[in-house]
Parts: structure tokens; C-alpha cells; sequence
């Protein structure tokens, strides 16, 4: 066995596998995950997601993961096949509690659930009947860790939300927190069902409307899913207000249930992300890979007269696969250990990245699969080899060995040039589409915007607006209920008088007239409402063209400025006139765009954003604005933050992907041009003797340079096309996940494979130099 | 043709410095073939690598055909080398992967000869060489003594002032040795200059002046 000997490439091989390892391996295990995404669902495969469905007249049906809070009961009562039903609906998020003491805690994610819930969403209940506590109203279970964060023994005790501080819970039980690879991992809350009525508008028993409640049920195993889908039109028939249905325009109405085994791998963006990982992944292994049998291939010419002076001595076949085999190992198990070091060094690094802990990557759910990669990666590098050397003629044993195997070696080579240039294409794509998304006009300007949360809704948001706006820095406020990057909640216009209603739009509620020039949107038409003096609203309302449009489709009005409208949720007691059409600009943000029209009312009630324009975006200009906050509301906790903070947040998930494909692509270069490195130097040692007498024959430095450039072109140009269309296809693929995206040029990828050609080149040419450049004697005399 | 005044050329590494040449001064007159001889080690074929601008002197001149020549650069040597000077060599340096009407054809790729020009030449060459007949064999198939006739050939194809031969007879049974010899000789008696280097008195006898070397000098000059 020769592992650690010199000239065979043994770091080169190490290194290169250890990286292809720890990237190819963490992509698999995220992959896996994903695949395993929310096993504590006790019985999952008798589980399912139920949504809402609906068609309205000349459009396509469309589905929304929410359903209506009655929902459930009605399923639950209708389809004896429901073993069990459970709804959960998110309260706060990142928030913070204050105890009896007057201590406060920050927490992760709250929710109400039904008593059931824990019946489907397993996890141990570590004190308390979660089925009582939950079916109390006032009561909640926490989790281990806010229980160990908040002192432990919390059981009996009460707590109100700093956002809610005249609605205390009392704490029940304990239960154990959610797995990491599960949509409860940041749950530290559960509130019983009976208590949402305390804190917002109680819509469980509602089968239209409110629709914020995610829905489970779990069939019995030998449910008949037609006999399911007959008792749920039953229930549709009976139970669904269809009068209002269709009254919204609404043709069809129903709920469908998804398997909750396959609805993660559904999901758009899941699936994407979860090829392109794969795609990386594998690309990485099988670069690793290559280079490894490259590096075996390269290495041959010293190798050989050993392994025919063995077959010479009678060694049989299988002394060489054992051989390769052994060494393979070896090489895997050193590898193995730099990826250990390299995932502890980089483990912070990486759950950032990947959303996930090293030891959840590398744990139960992924570990069989991740040995069977090691196994395979294994065999690839141990089974090749030996087929080769066994392969090696006795006669070697005697002479020089000289045969090329340059169809091996170029062979390897082209996969790892069309690896390269299809993660390169993919990454300038992702790039760019990063770089859109964070840079496309959004019809708003938030570039010296600033803008703090108001935990609890009250009339002092009013006058600390005031307060702001009097700071030299501050050029404009504005109190809103919800920014524009958040998902808007929806309403339909309808007309005094009629009862029909026209078409659905995003309700952004309530929100200060100057936020037309603190987020700079431009009036078309109509005039600039003027800001209430007081804390309160007006029946005015600000429609975006988009709105104005679609009501002149429907009343044939040229100009909406001055008509007045309803909408389902003000009711008809509250008719809103039209002051203002402004400019489209975009709701949501880039990787989820609500093309809905949009409306708000010229109010600052119920706000829960405070804008701030600065006269510019400094440190400075926010530690001032931040300063006044602390100073005038000592203990609300008030955090100024940038507007494009909060945007880019929303890109978080494009940013990871970009940067797991740059590492991939950046891995997958380095590996290549170490077996390009390794190619080139082998090549130039085997024909030293041919480049010095065409150098002695009159060939100058650039042609002995050029034969090289010609032999790596006739490889890399194909290999360069094929990985443009691989990555063109990769790319479109991964772009079907935003609705607003950057189109593909063929110019983009052009540049990346001449970037490609210009590091192939330049390693060739600094490979070569030196040989090109060296006195030929000396390599003919060698011989 | 060529002129040495004290040729000087030491290789050194990080712990030994080893002087290959000692002040060699050494004139060749066009037309003249001189044999090299003394025993390995004393320079001989360094002395010939200088000669055939392969290498630089540490110091000294070199004058080649009017043009001092001593100390130009690797593309300025490649420059004057091309077209003015032949090798020949003791194990032929012929390209494998190359039949030998390429291998023949190689110095004149490299001068930017047409093809058709290229062609002509190489035929012409090789019948002279009488080798014509295995144009489109690869080294390999041919004997050693074949093979130093396609050497000689390519060294010759560009019509060279110049003719270096470093052991032309060293790998070659004594038949096959006599019939290169009296090819050189050939050659020298059309005109071109030959500097061999040789440990065969008798391929010697060929020349008309033998220089002896000991220890990177010169210690001897016989005229024939």
C-alpha cells in the first residue's frame, strides 16, 4: 500500500476530496432534511395539510395554505374518517413577555392551538395535560428552553406579552422544545384556542373570512379518499354560506388535503433549492472524485514499474483492487477528518448558511445516507484505480512507462470543465437575480428610510411621530398598520348600493397621508390628503393605479378621484371616497410579489410601523432618532431599524442559495484546476523530451505553450458549451421560484465560459512557462 | 564562423558550484569539421549546448557568424538558432507520436515555410538521406541506424550553416556508424560547417582538426 507516499499526489488527493466532501455532504444532508422535514408528525403518512381553494369567474382556481377558523370543526364533523383535527394560528413573533416580577424575556414564535394539537405534532410533554391546559382559555404550555430561559419551575406561574400587558396566561405545562428540522423549531408558545378571543378577533367557528388558521387532520389508515372527498361536498353544501360566495364572485369554494409526507418536496421554492443543492452536491463528490482517479492517472507513470514487477512476481488481479481499495480508504477516512475539522471550525458559518445545526446535518436522519454517499465516493475512487493498474503491462517492468492515457485524463477532465462553467452560469445567475432584487425600483424609495415596530398599539405612536419629525435629521413620518414588503390581508370593493363585489384587493388599513412623501410614491391623480392632527381617520381613501383601473373596467369611471367605494371589511356603514391614485409600487417583495391593487385610509389608528425619511441613512441620524425613542419611552424597547434591512432579510433565502452556490462553484474551480494543474504538469514531464527538441528544432516559447493550449482547448471548448446549456437549463429551472426575475442572456453566460477559458488558460500557460522557457539540454539529457 | 574568447560556464546550487567550462577560447572557420573529444565529464557536451545556443556562457564571448551571441536572451536565441544551426544527437531525438516525414518537416514549421515548399524539401532531403521509403513510418519502426539518418535529415532539411552532432555514432552498431559518418562528411564536403563531439577516435579520423578537453579546457588542438 503506498498512502502517504511522495509523488503520488497524496495532499492533492486528500484536499481535494475533504473539500468535495464537506461541501457535497452538508448540501446532501440540507437535502435530506428537507426530505424529512416534520417528522415529529406522529403517523405522518395519515396526515394531511387541508387549504382552501377557490375559482372565481373567468380565472383559475387558486389555493391558499390558510383556511377559515371553522374549518376544521365542520371537517372534523362531517368526515367520520378524521381520526383527529387540529388548527394552529401564529400571535407573536419575536416578541417579548414580562413576568409577575416585572422581568422581561425575549421569545421566538407564539401560537394558539387546539387541544388536539399535540396529537399530531408530537413532542414529549415534559408537565401538565396539555389536552386540559389547552382547552382552557388563558392558558398555554411553554417550551423547555424559554422555560430553562425564563428560570425554570415556571409552572403556575403568569405572564403577559409586552404588546398585550393587560392579557396574562398562565403557564401549564412544559413541553419539549420542536426538533430543528421542523416548522415548530422557534415555537416557545402555546396558547389554548379559547384565549385568541382575548387578544384578536375570534374567528374559530367562521367558514368565511379570517382565513389565518393552517389546518391538519389525520385519516385512518384505511380511509377511502373518495368516500372523504363525497362527505366534504356534504359538508360544503350544508355548511359554506354560499350566498356570500357568490357574492364575491366566487364560483367554487372547497378545501383539498395535502399528505404532509410530500407537501415540503412540493413546495416551489423548497424543490428548486433542493435540485440545486443536489445539483452542487453532486457536482462537488463527482469533481472530487475525478480529481482523485486524475491524480491516480497522472501519478502512474511512477507507479508502474512497481505494479508490473509485482505482477511480474505473480501478484493476482485482486491484490490490486485490494490495494486501491485500501488506499482509497485511507485517503476517505484522512478526508473525512479534514471535513470533521472544517464543518467544527466553520459551524456557525454553516447553520447561518444552511439553517440547520452540524449535528442536525450530521445526524439520525441523515446519517445513512450520507454513509451510502461515502461508500459510493468510496468505490469510485478505489475501483477505477484498480482497474487500471491492473491493467498496467508486465513489460513496464522493465522499461519506461509511457503510454498517455490522455483519453482517461481528458476524459476527467471535460466533466470537470463542464462542472465549473454549469455552477458558474448558475451562480452569475443567482447573482444577478440577488442583485435585482435588492436594486429593482420598487415604484417606492426606501433608501433613507428607517422605520420602528410598535410592539403596542396606542394613541403615544401619534406623538412620538411628532416628536421624530421635530429631529433637523428627520425629513418625514408616517404611522402605518403594515409596511409594504409585508403579505397584505385582502378585501372586496363594492359599490353603495350593491351588494356585488367587484374584485379583491390589498388592504394595507390604515396608514398616514404622509406616507406618500416618505416612501416618495408619485400622485397621478387627485390631490395629496393632508395628515390628521389628531389621533384617528378619515373616510379617505388612496388607491394605486392598478385599482383605479380595475374600477373603471367595472363602473366605466374615467377618473375614481372623488367617487366613493365599500369594502367587505369596513362594511356599508362606512363608505370610503377616493382622494388620491398614486403610481403602482410593489407589495411584497421581489421573491413574492402581491399583485393585488392596493388601497389604504388616510389614519394613523391601529398603527403598527412608525417611517422615518432621513434626510440620509447614517449611524448618526439613526443613534438620534434612537435616542429620542428611549428617552421618551424608556421601557417599550423601541428599535430603529433600516427599511433595506428588513427588505434584504426577505432575500435571505436567495442570499443563502447564492452564496452556497458561489462556495460550490468557487470549490468545484479550485478542485478543477487542481486536476488541471496536476494534467498539465504530468503532460509537461511526459513530453519534456518532445518540447525540448521541437525548442532545439526552432519552436519559441509561445509554441511550445500553444501545443499545450491547443491539446486543454479541445477539451475545455466543448466541455464549455455543454456546461452553458446544463447551466442555462439549471438556471431557468431555480428562476421559476421568483415571480419578478431577471431573464437569462446568452451574453451572461458567454462571459462566464470565457471566464472559464481565461483561468484554463492562464493555469496552462504558468504550468508551461517554465518548461517553455528552460534550457531544452538539460531535459534531453535526462533521457 | 564561430569564435570563443574565454568561455566561461559554472553551474551552481544552494551548496555546490561547479565549474563545467574554464576559460574555453575556440575558433571555427566556415566550412571546417572539427571533432570534440576527452572524457565524460570534461565539458564537451555543455562546450556544444553553448555552441548550438541551448545555454548561455557565465562568461566569455561568443561570436557566431559576425553576431556576438554570448549573451542574448532564450526568444533571441531561439531567433538566431533557427535555420542557421542542425542537431544531431547521440540517441536521435526523433518525436514518437511523429512519422519521420513530420519529424523531418519540424524545423521548417517552425521557420514559417509554405507546406508546399515544406513538402518539397522534405522529399528532397530524404531521398538524399535515402530514407525516402519509410516517409510514413514512426520512429519506432525503424532501426537505430535509420533513425540517425532521419535525425541528420531533420538537421539538415533547413539547409544550416551549422551542423552540431553530439555523439552522432554513440547508440549505432559499427556498419550503421560508418554510413553517418560518411553522411556528415558528405555534408561537410557541400559546404556546411560540423562540430561533433565524439569519443570514437575513430569517427575522429572524419574530421579535419580534433580539439581534446580535459576538465572544461581546451588542452590540445590537432590538425589531420
Amino acid at each position: 500500500m503506498n498512502v502517504l507516499h511522495r509523488g503520488q499526489g497524496t495532499f492533492i488527493k486528500i484536499f481535494s476530496l475533504a473539500i468535495g466532501l464537506t461541501i457535497g455532504l452538508v448540501l446532501i444532508a440540507k437535502v435530506q432534511l428537507e426530505r424529512n422535514y416534520d417528522r415529529c408528525i406522529v403517523d405522518r403518512e395519515h396526515v394531511y395539510a387541508v387549504s382552501e381553494s377557490f375559482k372565481k369567474q373567468g380565472q383559475d382556481a387558486a389555493e391558499f395554505e390558510n383556511t377559515p377558523g371553522g374549518a376544521i370543526p365542520a371537517l372534523c364533523r362531517y368526515i367520520p374518517e378524521i381520526m383527529v383535527g387540529s388548527r394552529y394560528t401564529y400571535q407573536f413573533v419575536n416578541e417579548k413577555l414580562m413576568l409577575e416580577n416585572g422581568e422581561r424575556f425575549s421569545f421566538n414564535h407564539s401560537v394558539f392551538v387546539d387541544s388536539c394539537f399535540f396529537d399530531i405534532f408530537g413532542t414529549s410533554i415534559l408537565q401538565g395535560d396539555a389536552r386540559q391546559i389547552l382547552s382552557t382559555a388563558g392558558q398555554c404550555l411553554i417550551s423547555r428552553r424559554l422555560n430553562e430561559r425564563l428560570g425554570g419551575n415556571m409552572v403556575g406561574k403568569t405572564f403577559c406579552y409586552i404588546a398585550a400587558p393587560d392579557r396574562p396566561m398562565t403557564i401549564g405545562g412544559v413541553f419539549e422544545t420542536f426538533d430543528e428540522n421542523s416548522t415548530f423549531s422557534l415555537l416557545d408558545i402555546v396558547m389554548s384556542m379559547p384565549s385568541i378571543g382575548t387578544f384578536s378577533y375570534d374567528g374559530t367557528a367562521n367558514l368565511m373570512g379570517n382565513d389565518r388558521y393552517r389546518s391538519y387532520v389525520r385519516l385512518r389508515p384505511d380511509a377511502d379518499m373518495a368516500k372523504v372527498e363525497a362527505e366534504m361536498n356534504t359538508m360544503l353544501k350544508e355548511q359554506i354560506p354560499w350566498e356570500k360566495v357568490h357574492a364575491a364572485g366566487v364560483e367554487d369554494y372547497r378545501f383539498r388535503f395535502h399528505p404532509v409526507s410530500k407537501s415540503r418536496m412540493e413546495n416551489t421554492t423548497v424543490k428548486t433549492t433542493c435540485i440545486i443543492l443536489f445539483v452542487v452536491a453532486l457536482v462537488m463528490l463527482f469533481a472530487a472524485v475525478m480529481n482523485y482517479i486524475l491524480v491516480v492517472i497522472s501519478t502512474l507513470v511512477s507507479r508502474a514499474r512497481l505494479v508490473a514487477i509485482r505482477k511480474v512476481l505473480g501478484a493476482p488481479q485482486r491484490e490490486f483492487y485490494q490495494t486501491t481499495f485500501g488506499e482509497a480508504l485511507v485517503h476517505l477516512l484522512l478526508a473525512l477528518a479534514v471535513m470533521a475539522l472544517l464543518l467544527w471550525v466553520g459551524q456557525d458559518w454553516i447553520r447561518e448558511l444552511m439553517g440547520a445545526s452540524v449535528t442536525t446535518l450530521f445526524s439520525r436522519q441523515t446519517l445513512a445516507v450520507l454513509l451510502a454517499v461515502c461508500l459510493l465516493v468510496l468505490v469510485g475512487c478505489g475501483l477505477l484505480p484498480g482497474y487500471i493498474y491492473s491493467r498496467v503491462p508486465m513489460v513496464y517492468a522493465y522499461r519506461l512507462f509511457s503510454e498517455n492515457r490522455r483519453v482517461w485524463k481528458l476524459s476527467l477532465l471535460a466533466f470537470q470543465f463542464v462542472l465549473s462553467t454549469m455552477l458558474l452560469c448558475i451562480l452569475s445567475t443567482i447573482y444577478r437575480q440577488y442583485d435585482y432584487m435588492l436594486n429593482k425600483d420598487l415604484g417606492y424609495d426606501y433608501k433613507d428610510v428607517a422605520y420602528i415596530e410598535i410592539p403596542q398599539q396606542s394613541d403615544s405612536t401619534f406623538t412620538l411621530a411628532r416628536e421624530i419629525e421635530k429631529l433637523s435629521c428627520v425629513e418625514h413620518t408616517a404611522t402605518c398598520m403594515s409596511l409594504f414588503l409585508e403579505k397584505q390581508s385582502g378585501n372586496n370593493v363594492m359599490l353603495p348600493g350593491n351588494p356585488r363585489q367587484l374584485f379583491n384587493f390589498a388592504c394595507l388599513y390604515f396608514a398616514e397621508a404622509s406616507i406618500i412623501p416618505t416612501m416618495n410614491l408619485q400622485v397621478t391623480r387627485g390631490r395629496q390628503p393632508e395628515r390628521l392632527g389628531h389621533a384617528g381617520w378619515e373616510t379617505e381613501a388612496i388607491v394605486d393605479e392598478k385599482f383605479a383601473s380595475q374600477l373603471k373596467q367595472h363602473t366605466g369611471w374615467d377618473d375614481v378621484v372623488g367617487h366613493t367605494i365599500l369594502s367587505t371589511e369596513f362594511g356599508e356603514q362606512i363608505p370610503l371616497t377616493i382622494v388620491a391614485v398614486v403610481k403602482d409600487f410593489t407589495l411584497g417583495t421581489l421573491a413574492g410579489v402581491d399583485e393585488r391593487p392596493a388601497l389604504f385610509v388616510n389614519g394613523n389608528i391601529h398603527a403598527k410601523n412608525l417611517l422615518i425619511k432621513l434626510q440620509s441613512l447614517t449611524p448618526e441620524h439613526l443613534a438620534e432618532v434612537q435616542q429620542l425613542c428611549d428617552r421618551l419611552y424608556p421601557d417599550a424597547e423601541l428599535t430603529v431599524k433600516r427599511y433595506a434591512n428588513e427588505l434584504a432579510d426577505h432575500y435571505r433565502d436567495t442570499e443563502h442559495t447564492r452564496d452556497l452556490v458561489i462556495i460550490g462553484c468557487l470549490a468545484a474551480l479550485l478542485i478543477t484546476l487542481i486536476g488541471l494543474t496536476g494534467y498539465v504538469r504530468d503532460e509537461v514531464q511526459r513530453r519534456s523530451r518532445e518540447l525540448a527538441i521541437r525548442k532545439v528544432m526552432g519552436a519559441t516559447v509561445s509554441e511550445v505553450q500553444a501545443l499545450f493550449m491547443r491539446s486543454v482547448a479541445l477539451v475545455a471548448l466543448p466541455s464549455v458549451v455543454v456546461g452553458i446549456g446544463l447551466g442555462r437549463h439549471l438556471s431557468s429551472l431555480l428562476m421559476e421560484q421568483f415571480t419578478d426575475k431577471v431573464s437569462l442572456l446568452w451574453r451572461v453566460f458567454a462571459i462566464d465560459a470565457l471566464l472559464v477559458g481565461l483561468i484554463i488558460a492562464a493555469v496552462v500557460f504558468l504550468q508551461t512557462r517554465r518548461v517553455a522557457t528552460s534550457n531544452p539540454a538539460h531535459y534531453l539529457k535526462t533521457e | 564562423m564561430i569564435k570563443l574568447e574565454n568561455i566561461e560556464k559554472i553551474f551552481r546550487t544552494e551548496e555546490v558550484e561547479t565549474v563545467a567550462l574554464n576559460s574555453v577560447s575556440l575558433e571555427v572557420k566556415q566550412g571546417e569539421f572539427v571533432a570534440v573529444m576527452g572524457p565524460s565529464g570534461c565539458g564537451k557536451s555543455t562546450l556544444l549546448n553553448i555552441l548550438g545556443l541551448l545555454d548561455n556562457p557565465t562568461n566569455g564571448t561568443y561570436v557566431l557568424d559576425g553576431e556576438n551571441v554570448g549573451q542574448l536572451k532564450e526568444s533571441q536565441r531561439t531567433r538566431v538558432r533557427k535555420g542557421q544551426i542542425g542537431f544531431v544527437f547521440q540517441s536521435f531525438n526523433l518525436i514518437d507520436e511523429l512519422n519521420v516525414e513530420e519529424n523531418v518537416e519540424l524545423p521548417l514549421t517552425y521557420l514559417g515555410v509554405p507546406k508546399k515548399e515544406r513538402r518539397q524539401c522534405v522529399e528532397e532531403v530524404l531521398r538524399r538521406m535515402a530514407i525516402s521509403h519509410r516517409a510514413h513510418h514512426f520512429p519506432q519502426q525503424l532501426s537505430g541506424g535509420q533513425q540517425q539518418r532521419v535525425a541528420i535529415a531533420r538537421a539538415v532539411v533547413c539547409r544550416p550553416k551549422l551542423i552540431l552532432a553530439d555523439e552522432p555514432t554513440g547508440n549505432l552498431d559499427s556498419k550503421n556508424g560508418i554510413e553517418v559518418m560518411q553522411l556528415l562528411t558528405q555534408l561537410n564536403a557541400d559546404g556546411c560547417t560540423i562540430v561533433m563531439v565524439t569519443h570514437s577516435q575513430r569517427d575522429a579520423g572524419y574530421a579535419q582538426r580534433i580539439v581534446n578537453m580535459l576538465d572544461g579546457q581546451i588542452v590540445e588542438q590537432t590538425e589531420l
